[in-house]
């Protein structure tokens, strides 16, 4: 294994130790800071939306951009996976059948897009 | 505390939480490979496992790891992951009325855990029954126990790892499944198709890394603005 950066090792390991301090703050924080409070019904009802909308944000981002490029055609062969994805999540909720047919759904995609 | 007799042993609510997420683990095995492929080029092998297990959060780490490749500077590699990492703030808020029964001292352990797949899980085993501490840390573990092998199979065979099975896909199926899982009334799938077409039309006007946090702000607080308006 090769270490090939202009980054000397020392700096690459406070780099690390940095980043999850960065990562633990956000983490821990909310939780700290709110669970000796209850919050009002706005929040708490504002915070159920979260979860949802975090999760469909990054799918979009993941079917939709490529190489971060936007692409918005049929062409796309994660757009076209996504079908099968989604139909069988919605009438199974089975998560292992669902990544199974959408990766079966991605390879057969790109086989179609490469014969035209 | 009776409540607490009754209910099953923390040893198993943690077991159910682990098997409720093992295949998710599947799906986010192939990233955490890429990672150790990644990394492979741009650090150390021991740095990699030491960042696997300390950071544990995928596409930050994915990101530093590729800016390092590329000859990038210390300061700017941290700045982006953290604030990739920052949609954690809303995570953890939302998680955190449901888990808040466990001991302060454990609060570092169930934070460390917060991951978007056992985030995912552990919202829709809560909000169909009720919080539990031991079920999230349960479901965490899972995540993590197979991101450390996997990050040491990246780094060892990242070359050799099978092209054309569809492997790339295994992640938006996750998200796919767990989106259905998730979203229980027509104001959340309401909020989500929101975050999603925000999440896409903002990428002019807002980077890669902040449009998912961003759109989530932004739909979530129009979806309670325009339910408010209409009562």
């Amino acid at each position: 294994m090769s270490a090939a950066t202009s980054a000397g090792t020392h700096t690459v390991t406070w780099l690390i130790v940095a980043l999850a301090a960065g990562t633990l703050i956000w983490r821990l924080l909310p939780l700290a800071a709110l669970s000796r409070t209850s919050l009002p019904r706005w929040a708490e009802e504002w915070l159920r939306l979260v979860p949802g909308a975090i999760l469909a944000a990054s799918l979009a981002q993941s079917l939709l951009v490529q190489e971060e490029q936007l692409t918005l055609t049929w062409r796309n062969p994660y757009l076209l996976a996504a079908l099968p994805a989604f139909l069988v999540a919605w009438r199974t909720r089975n998560v292992l059948l669902t990544m199974a047919c959408g990766m079966a759904g991605f390879v057969a995609s790109n086989y179609f897009l490469r014969l035209l | 505390m009776s409540k607490q007799e009754m209910s099953p042993s923390r040893y198993r609510r943690l077991w159910r939480g682990l098997k409720a997420t093992a295949p998710l683990a599947l799906g986010v095995a192939p990233f955490g490979v890429a990672f150790g492929a990644v990394a492979d080029g741009a650090m150390a092998g021991w740095q990699a496992m030491f960042m696997s297990s300390t950071v544990f959060s995928g596409t930050a780490q994915f990101v530093c790891a590729s800016m390092l490749a590329q000859g990038a500077t210390a300061v700017p590699i941290v700045l982006t992951g953290v604030l990739i990492n920052m949609r954690m703030l809303l995570m953890s808020a939302a998680i955190t009325p449901h888990v808040k029964d466990a001991r302060p001292a454990l609060y570092p352990l169930l934070a460390h855990l917060l991951t978007d797949e056992s985030f995912a899980v552990s919202m829709a085993e809560f909000e169909a029954r009720s919080g539990d501490p031991w079920f999230y840390v349960g479901s965490g573990l899972a995540i993590w126990g197979i991101w450390q092998p996997a990050t040491l199979i990246g780094l060892f065979f990242g070359a050799a790892i099978p092209q054309g099975v569809g492997l790339e896909f295994a992640l938006p199926a996750s998200l796919i499944v767990l989106l259905f899982l998730l979203l229980r009334d027509r104001l959340q799938v309401a909020t989500a198709m929101g975050a999603a077409l925000l999440c896409i039309a903002l990428r002019p006007l807002v980077s890669g890394t902040w449009s998912a946090t961003v759109a989530t702000l932004a739909a979530a607080t129009l979806a309670m603005v325009l339910k408010g308006a209409r009562r």
